[in-house]
């Protein structure tokens, strides 16, 4: 993982304002969260560090993918315009949860604190990772299969 | 001249012709029907015996209502469809009737016209009610009711052509024909589509039974006695012409073809009003107003009639009854359509044929009654009669003037119905959280929930604290006897009365008072001094350490030390607690201590608010402090923000805290002069926001044009929104936030209703800018009446984004040189790069980029 500063705040608030998870914030709102915001490069193959520095981060990817598993049962592959390690930020990692790279992965990371700062400044970016994880907790439930399929 | 359907819309001609056609045949066949009536009856019996007929007529019309009440058919369509074929039929048997000739079918047959007339006409303006909401009407009105002037004229004409070649019952005849043939078309309408508005079931339909129950609704009652005394207005008035014409034509065959000239002549005079005037006197003045033109204009006519000689007198009474079966068919007809659209669904199609056939015929027999009174008591002269439309005209003219305010508010009390109350402010604590259970919260041993109770009541009820100032005196808290005494000091009462210096617990809160320099160093004691420093008579060595009890690590004392600063009204401290906003721990605790120093300080934070070198952050929570704060030093300044605010996040809740401010605060008022100012420019601006959205799409590169177009529409419903905040401020009964609710409610009847409280409350100007943006179907039509109304030369995308990076919000900036370094348009670099001085950190991120980016 290395940290890189490639994008300029608008340029990061036009990627999120794509995420679905913003689809209902203005874009000054998202452009709030933007600011927020640091960015990431993973190397194909590396396993995120729950402990590292961005273990504890929302993650939201701009390009490459992550596959997401429990105890070694993926659950769900995040591509580009897709976020994970929502439930980090939450608190404690889940037990046996794992994000594994599958390709060069260019990512925008949200820190706790950041979380909590913009949750506590602005309680429709509060709802829009609601609903985001509730999405998530939902995926979870079902077989890779039935996943795979709708994908 | 704007002919009535150029303003139709194209995807609503089709709805326009399948109405327009069966109200011409309607017409066509009423106005024959009429013509042979009046002929049938006049060469059979002398004009004296109307006033009897008029009696029979209304008495007729009170059965036969109540039967069509309990009639078949629920859907309006079908019911006209049956009513119509049933008046053909009818007609048929009294042409067979007539063959005999006589005076007993002239007398049934002029009875029973009464009745299918105006029956016919309510159950077609009922179908066109349910097809067509209030906004549409305004459009689609007009050229209806010039279909069925156009069919009076056309049966008038061809009446006066043949009147004197066949004989009268054919024209029963042809009426029937023309009744089949609407029911025909009518039976073609096609059904309305059900939408998402699922308005609720319409009351079973009722007549004159049901009218009783009509009558409690003040504003149908209002509505029965406008159209009695009108109705009995123009039956004197039509009374007075039969006299005049049986006075000076005897002959059958020469009143037929009188008669026929002088509807072709209203028929005429009934078109011009209807295609040249009705649509710009609406547009122009409103529906009401072109309403009261007919009482007005029969007052004029009546007072021509009395005080001319006796040879210009008839002329006067001929001109009266044009003038009034004119209006009657044309504007007046439209503009009475419009009274109905206020009312719920359950009562307006009971209340419509209330008014348009009971009222109505009841009119006609208050006319009888009245004539035959003046006949007999008077003579019944012609200058008697003129005298009696004078005194009923002024009446008549009085009601409507009545009506016109209560249209306007039977619109509210609709919109009211319709879009249900909601709260559109964030309500603040203190307004949500019930006393008792506050109060109870004090007794409670854990520290933040007693604090949290006593902030709440220090602002709420001080009395409930201090009832219980013994018991928290005594609260293992520190922090909490600390806030006591503050409350206690800042409620002027001796400390010892409550017992605080007495209490055993409170041995650092005694020593403060004594001899604080002598205890150890605890945080105890420094919230203690901290509080002592905040009371009116403390030491200067307490206030001394202020200062650094504000950067105390421990919370408890910044948060005591943050309220001492208020109490002691130290406004030298007020910037470093303003500054201390940006730290969110202590933002809360900063924030209270803001709203305890008072009003004194309202004009100062208002400062900061327009500063847009503030941290937009610590900008919005100032507006909550003034909010809570309240009085007109607050709603001052919350005011000047909403103006000046710069970033439409300041603007947005400095127009949402003078909201929740007015509701709490109503005795508080704001200018409307300077409120209608503001929501003009707010309307430009909205208007030139559509241009810009426009331009946007010349931008090149798809993801640029995308996120302008995405950022420029949030900005258009931002403002659309405020409009309604700010026309909001205006009107405080809470109407404009339900018309904002009901015109995206998606529901096209609440949507209309809406735009129908708009044209009713907003001055002219603005109306005449706002509501074509409001009313424009799609976003083309929306960019060009922007373009119409606000400038001609559409916008090119260098002048948008020109606009942009001169803009007062930092946001559109950040996008404007977003979009200029995108495109590397050059000639906007110097302006995007001069940026890089913005008080803005993303303005000046932004800028550094655009320069990297356009080297």
């Amino acid at each position: 993982m290395r940290e890189v500063r490639t994008l300029s705040v608008v340029e990061k608030a036009v990627s999120l304002a794509k995420w679905e998870i913003f689809e209902h914030l203005a874009t000054d709102e998202v452009a709030m969260i933007a600011v927020r915001t640091g960015e990431v490069e993973y190397e194909a193959g590396e396993v995120i560090d729950p402990d590292g520095p961005t273990g504890s981060s929302m993650h939201l990817i701009l390009r490459g993918s992550v596959q997401q598993s429990v105890d070694g049962e993926p659950f769900r592959r995040a591509g580009p315009n897709e976020s994970f390690g929502g439930m980090a930020v939450f608190g404690d990692p889940i037990p046996g949860e794992e994000q594994v790279v599958l390709e060069p992965t260019h990512a925008l990371v949200l820190s706790r604190d950041d979380f909590e700062q913009a949750v506590a400044e602005q309680p429709e970016f509060a709802l829009a990772v609601i609903r985001a994880m509730a999405e998530q907790i939902r995926l979870r439930g079902r077989p890779q299969a039935a996943i795979s399929e709708e994908d | 001249m704007a002919l009535p359907w150029q303003a139709v819309r194209r995807d609503e001609r089709g709805l326009t012709w399948s109405l327009a056609l069966p109200y011409f045949l309607i017409i066509a066949a009423f106005t024959l029907g009429k013509i042979a009536r009046d002929t049938f009856f006049l060469v059979e019996l002398p004009a004296a015996y109307l006033p009897y007929v008029y009696i029979g007529m209304a008495a007729l019309a009170a059965v036969t209502t109540g039967a069509l009440g309990k009639l078949g058919p629920a859907s309006a369509k079908h019911r006209l469809s049956l009513v119509l074929a049933l008046t053909g039929f009818s007609l048929l048997l009294f042409a067979l009737w007539f063959r005999t000739a006589g005076k007993v079918p002239a007398v049934a047959f002029y009875l029973w016209s009464g009745v299918y007339g105006l029956t016919l006409v309510a159950e077609f303006w009922l179908l066109a009610n349910d097809r067509i909401d209030s906004r549409q009407a305004r459009r689609l009105f007009g050229p209806i009711g010039a279909a069925g002037v156009a069919g009076g004229l056309v049966a008038a004409l061809a009446a006066t052509a043949i009147a004197a070649l066949i004989p009268t019952l054919v024209f029963l005849v042809a009426a029937a024909a023309l009744y089949f043939l609407a029911a025909v078309l009518v039976r073609r309408i096609r059904e309305q589509p059900e939408d998402e508005e699922a308005a609720p079931a319409e009351a079973p339909a009722a007549g004159a039974a049901g009218g009783g129950g009509l009558l409690r609704d003040g504003y149908v009652r209002l509505l029965c006695l406008v159209f009695l005394v009108g109705g009995v207005t123009t039956g004197v008035v039509d009374y007075a012409f039969k006299v005049v014409l049986q006075g000076e034509v005897a002959d059958g065959g020469e009143i037929a073809s009188v008669l026929g000239a002088f509807y072709s002549v209203q028929g005429l005079v009934s078109i011009v009003a209807q295609v040249g005037l009705t649509g710009a006197v609406f547009s122009r003045f409103g529906h009401r107003p072109a309403a009261n033109a007919l009482p007005a204009g029969v007052l004029g006519g009546g007072l021509l009639a009395l005080l001319l000689p006796a040879a210009g007198a008839p002329w006067a009474v001929l001109g009266t009854r044009l003038y009034d079966s004119t209006m009657r068919f044309s504007m007046s007809r439209t503009a009475w359509e419009f009274l109905y659209f206020p009312l719920g669904d359950e009562i307006k199609a009971r209340a419509k044929r209330l008014v348009d056939v009971v009222v109505n015929r009841s009119a006609d027999a208050a006319a009888g009654v009245l004539l035959l009174a003046v006949n007999f008591a008077l003579g019944g002269s012609r200058r008697q009669l003129a005298a009696l439309i004078v005194v009923l005209a002024v009446g008549w003219l009085a009601l409507e003037l009545r009506l016109n305010r209560a249209y306007p508010r039977e619109v509210e009390r609709s919109l009211r119905r319709l879009v249900p109350e909601r709260a559109e402010e964030p309500v603040l604590l203190a307004q949500v959280a019930g006393g008792t259970d506050l109060v109870a919260l004090l007794d409670h041993p854990d520290e933040q929930r007693v604090l949290s109770a006593m902030g709440i009541l220090e602002r709420l009820d001080r009395q409930a604290v201090l009832a219980r100032a013994p018991g928290l005196a005594r609260h293992t808290s520190a922090a909490v006897r600390a806030r006591l005494l503050a409350i206690v000091a800042g409620d002027g009462r001796d400390p010892n009365r409550f017992g605080l210096w007495a209490a055993r617990t409170d041995r650092e809160l005694a020593s403060v008072s004594v001899e604080a320099a002598s205890l150890p160093e605890t945080a105890d004691r420094r919230v203690a001094i901290a509080a002592a420093a905040g009371e009116p008579e403390s030491a200067a060595t307490y206030r001394e350490r202020l200062d650094e009890l504000l950067d105390d690590a421990n919370q408890d004392v910044r948060r005591t030390a943050f309220r001492s600063v208020a109490l002691s009204r130290d406004r030298s401290r007020l910037p470093k607690l303003i500054d201390r906003l940006t730290v969110p721990r202590d933002r809360e605790a900063v924030r209270e201590a803001l709203v305890l120093f008072g009003k004194r300080i309202a004009g100062t934070l208002g400062d900061y608010l327009v500063d847009p070198n503030v941290p937009l952050g610590v900008r919005q929570t100032l507006i909550s402090v003034l909010a809570e704060m309240g009085g007109p030093e607050a709603v001052h300044s919350l005011y000047r923000a909403s103006r000046l605010g710069g970033d439409r996040r300041v603007v947005d809740g400095a127009l949402l805290a003078l909201l929740s401010l007015q509701r709490r605060q109503p005795e508080i008022g704001l200018p409307e002069e300077l409120i209608l100012e503001d929501l003009r420019q707010e309307v430009e601006r909205n208007g030139h926001r559509l241009m810009q959205l426009r331009a946007v799409r010349e931008a090149a590169d798809a993801q640029t044009r995308g996120f302008l177009d995405r950022v420029l529409r949030e900005r258009l419903d931002q403002s659309f929104r405020r409009i309604f905040h700010r026309l909001a401020l205006a009107d405080p009964s809470g109407r404009a936030l339900a018309a904002y609710r009901g015109l995206r409610s998606g529901r096209r009847r609440v949507r209309a209703q809406a735009i129908e409280y708009l044209d009713t409350r907003l001055p002219g100007d603005l109306k005449r800018v706002l509501l074509p943006l409001i009313e424009a179907p799609d976003d083309a039509e929306r960019e060009r009446v922007a373009a119409a109304l606000f400038g001609s030369e559409p916008l090119t995308l260098e002048a948008t984004l020109d606009q942009l990076l001169r803009s007062r919000e930092p946001w559109l900036q950040a996008c404007g040189i977003y979009a200029v370094g995108m495109a590397k348009i050059g000639i906007q670099r110097n302006r995007a790069l001069e940026l890089s001085r913005s008080h803005d950190p993303v303005v000046r991120d932004m800028a550094s980029w655009a320069a990297r980016r356009l080297a």
